[in-house]
């Protein structure tokens, strides 16, 4: 496996999600949501890792993805007016998504994982409204609620399907590159938390982060140089 | 109010739908102070939990399990409550069944958030079940209805729908779900394929009249009575079945262009309701709804003669003839 080989498997898998979340009247009004490539990564990363291409794991990480999706989408809802045609729509687009990531896993029996997952989904709503609420967590708090919103439904796919030697790295990497975003306001973020906490909840984190990176020996090396390469830049 | 109504109504399920509110507020507990409390504020302001009797209902026609049939009940109806919550984001709404909406009492995010708590509550519950035709119906059942708001907001605002885009319409937002509500009842109970398809059938039919009649009591009751604006359905742009047979005669077309564009004055409204009110397009509607609920109760007649069957043909007489 080299680079541009592991860029074919995200983009594939992000083109079949693409394809799974289809519907002409929200496409023709709102377009393509994008797929956050990065949970798609590390999604994908213990399949990848282990050569594993098993059907069933690859519709329930497409079931994953649609989940992502809904509630990455609902957290575009303006507070205050949603009354344009764009929004109402997003918040229909959501509930689609929703819809697809339930009869994905319905149409493979995975009851359990139904479950486990949904139990995942309430926890991070919890911990959106918790966080849409306080403008001032502390430090740890905000790294707390992150690490479930951010990480919290792959970490339950890991778990339910023996993946768990990922999760500390996993959880570590895309809680930090959502604080970075957070940090650098690369795009209108969910949450509006003072970037002074932002800033120390990353300084918290770090010296996890950095561990778990001396520990990624078991990866092939070319996922150890692309996840070297993803956080580098944010650590300067 | 309405809840009570409906109790009285299900005097001989009472015991089923005491457990059943107990079985809501359970799902619905929280770790988040807020949701918790934007949940039960949703769970107070009660409804006429139609679709989990149907599932009760439906389930006594095969071997019934109270747990079991709870479990699917529970779920059905957090579906329905979790679409409420969304659709009063949608639509705008700052009241509903005379309270606060949730995106009113506090914001669109907080209601998106609660609507997705619920949603995945309801499959908490439900995926305590494992049989795949459960499951596999109640997907296809919650993407079809999404797939009904969406093509609803594409008609949004739209005079030139015809009779069948209406009907096709009020079939994926309230019938499918009543229709999956008795099929889901029947599946769990391991009822006969004939017992299945009929109760599916007959909670389509009833589904069907009951959405033609609330679309006729959004222009026949009183501001109070609805606990929103009468006229909303018109006012937030949906046509439906009684304006359907008056949108093109000319005195009332200049209230439809106002109610569309949002320029309709409050007189404007009284005086818009009082003419739908005197066109005989409701007692058209009517005539549609009776139709609905005779082929509903068609389909139930030749089953075998219970309480379950006798409750159904009360339940679906009252969704139809209510004036509430």
């Amino acid at each position: 496996m080299n680079k541009h080989d592991l860029n074919s498997i995200v983009e594939n898998y992000i083109s079949d999600l693409q394809y799974v979340l289809r519907e002409s009247i929200l496409k023709r009004e709102i377009g393509h949501f994008p797929v956050d490539s990065m949970k798609a990564f590390f999604l994908l990363l213990p399949i990848v890792n282990g050569k594993n291409e098993e059907d069933n794991l690859r519709k329930i990480t497409l079931s994953i993805g649609a989940i992502h999706a809904a509630l990455d989408v609902h957290d575009r809802i303006e507070s205050a007016q949603a009354t344009s045609a764009e929004q109402q729509l997003t918040v229909l687009a959501g509930d689609h998504f929703s819809g697809i990531h339930y009869r994905i896993l319905a149409g493979i029996g995975e009851f359990a994982f139904i479950r486990e997952l949904s139990q995942t989904i309430a926890h991070i709503n919890e911990q959106k409204t918790s966080l849409h609420q306080e403008r001032r967590p502390t430090a740890s708090v905000l790294l707390d609620r992150l690490k479930v919103i951010e990480s919290g439904c792959i970490s339950t796919f890991y778990n339910a399907y023996g993946f768990g030697d990922y999760l500390a790295l996993t959880e570590t990497m895309l809680t930090f590159v959502k604080l970075h975003a957070m940090a650098n306001s690369e795009e209108q973020q969910a949450f509006v938390i003072d970037k002074s906490i932002v800033q120390q909840a990353m300084d918290i984190l770090l010296p996890t982060l950095n561990h778990e990176l001396e520990q990624m020996s078991a990866l092939h090396p070319v996922l150890q140089q692309v996840i070297q390469e993803i956080v580098t830049p944010m650590k300067c | 109010m309405e809840k009570l109504k409906a109790m009285a109504l299900y005097t001989d399920f009472r015991k089923e739908l005491i457990y059943i509110e107990k079985e809501l507020e359970n799902a619905v507990q929280s770790d988040s102070p807020l949701i918790q409390q934007a949940s039960m504020h949703l769970l107070r302001a009660g409804g006429k939990r139609i679709r989990p009797i149907f599932v009760f209902l439906s389930s006594k026609f095969g071997n019934y399990s109270m747990e079991t049939t709870a479990k699917v009940a529970v779920s059905l109806e957090l579906v329905h409550m979790a679409s409420l919550v969304h659709d009063d984001v949608i639509d705008d709404s700052n009241m509903r069944r005379g309270r606060k909406t949730v995106k009113s009492k506090w914001d669109n995010r907080v209601a998106m958030y609660t609507g997705d708590f619920i949603f995945s509550r309801a499959l908490t519950s439900i995926g305590e079940i494992e049989m795949a035709s459960v499951h596999q119906l109640l997907a296809d059942t919650m993407l079809e209805i999404c797939k009904g708001e969406i093509i609803q907001f594409d008609y949004q605002r739209r005079t030139d729908q015809s009779f069948r885009d209406y009907l096709r319409r009020i079939k994926r937002k309230t019938a499918l779900l009543l229709s999956s509500s008795c099929e889901l009842g029947a599946l769990i109970s391991n009822a006969d394929d004939e017992v299945v398809r009929r109760l599916r059938n007959f909670g389509y039919y009833a589904g069907m009249a009951f959405q033609i009649v609330d679309d006729i009591l959004d222009l026949t009751s009183s501001d109070k009575q609805l606990g929103k604006p009468a006229g909303s359905d018109l006012l937030n742009g949906h046509l439906t079945l009684p304006i359907l047979y008056i949108r093109n005669e000319r005195a009332f077309q200049p209230y439809l262009t106002k109610a569309f564009d949002g320029t309709l004055s409050e007189k404007e409204r009284t005086e818009m309701l009082r003419y739908i009110r005197e066109s005989g397009a409701i007692e058209k509607a009517h005539e549609v709804s009776d139709l609905y609920l005779e082929k509903a109760t068609a389909e139930i007649r030749s089953l075998p003669d219970s309480d379950a069957k006798k409750a159904f043909e009360q339940v679906a007489d009252f969704l139809a003839k209510r004036t509430f």
